[in-house]
């Protein structure tokens, strides 16, 4: 199975560990996690060459999770890590803010399923790479 | 304190309310609760509330009461282990549980026209709480039957967060 490290934002304690314990479920993955509170707790542990996928709540105190996602939109070298939304947030305006302006890949309402999660992530952990599979060929060794 | 006239259809709000927090908790505990009707404040059992404001065209408060029986049995279906009552987790649960009912509502309320922004919930427990509101606030509380419970969710014109607060200190 791919390995990959998951940055998962959100104030309550249970539901990160509710998102961890489900990503644990739906196989997509196997999955290392780092754990945020905030959105500026987020900003200081996200690496880019560290953090393959992220999941972050909405709303957050010190820093909401959409303030997080244009943060890190903002740098052009972090347009390729997925960043899913798993929020309580369910009208049409927040989730079209998050995927439209803000730049979120993904947007998954709480509460949900691990079938939640395989339907509207699977695609997107398809395409990350795998962090288990050594990088080939000079460039890409060069490059990792 | 002043009650609203219990009668729903005149309150879309209310409505919007009582359809969400069904619909919530039917997730939740696989089959929806059933609504026991308008009730008078109950504050002296060992309960946690979760308090959470809307803000839009009117700023207005809910207010989550879970009996503690019923905050157990609601915390072991939600996070799919044991919570004690007397543990932050357990207020982690009753806020997060606040979270999903209000967007729900303010889905609910996108859907009938009436634009509100959520805040973040506000958890109080312990037994013969008193949360004390500024006199002529207006305040509905709707109870909730479930295989889990009871529990009633009070409808607060206004911001009831200070409430919260007031009775921690």
């Amino acid at each position: 199975m791919k390995k990959l490290t998951a940055l998962v934002i959100d104030d309550s304690r249970i539901m990160r560990t509710m998102v961890m314990n489900s990503l644990g479920k739906a196989e997509l993955a196997e999955f290392e996690f780092i754990e945020a509170e905030d959105g500026l707790d987020a900003l200081e542990k996200f690496d880019p060459k560290a953090v393959d996928i992220i999941f972050a709540d909405w709303n957050m105190p010190r820093m909401n999770g959409i303030d997080f996602v244009r943060k890190v939109r903002a740098n052009k070298k972090n347009l390729h890590i997925p960043i899913i939304m798993v929020t309580s947030e369910q009208t049409v305006g927040k989730m079209n803010e998050a995927l439209g302006r803000a730049g979120a890949s993904a947007y998954i309402c709480k509460p949900f399923t691990v079938q939640d999660l395989q339907r509207k992530i699977g695609k997107l952990i398809n395409e990350v790479p795998d962090r288990s599979v050594k990088p080939t060929g000079f460039f890409n060794r060069l490059m990792s | 304190m002043s009650v609203m006239e219990p009668i729903l259809e005149e309150h879309p709000q209310l409505i919007c309310v009582r359809d969400a927090v069904m619909s919530t908790f039917a997730m939740f505990l696989g089959a929806a609760p059933a609504y026991t009707g308008i009730l008078q404040a109950d504050e002296s059992r060992e309960q946690i509330v979760s308090i959470l404001s809307l803000v839009g065209e009117r700023t207005w408060s809910l207010m989550l009461h879970l009996p503690r029986a019923t905050a157990e049995a609601l915390a072991l279906k939600f996070a799919g282990f044991e919570i004690p009552f007397d543990s932050a987790d357990m207020g982690d649960v009753a806020g997060e549980l606040m979270n999903v009912v209000a967007g729900s509502v303010t889905a609910h309320l996108e859907a009938a026209g009436i634009k509100a922004e959520m805040g973040l919930p506000t958890v109080v427990s312990g037994s013969d709480l008193r949360l004390p509101l500024p006199e002529g606030l207006n305040r509905v509380q709707m109870g909730f039957h479930s295989d889990d419970g009871p529990f009633s969710m009070a409808v607060t014109e206004g911001d009831a967060r200070h409430v919260a607060r007031r009775s921690e200190s």
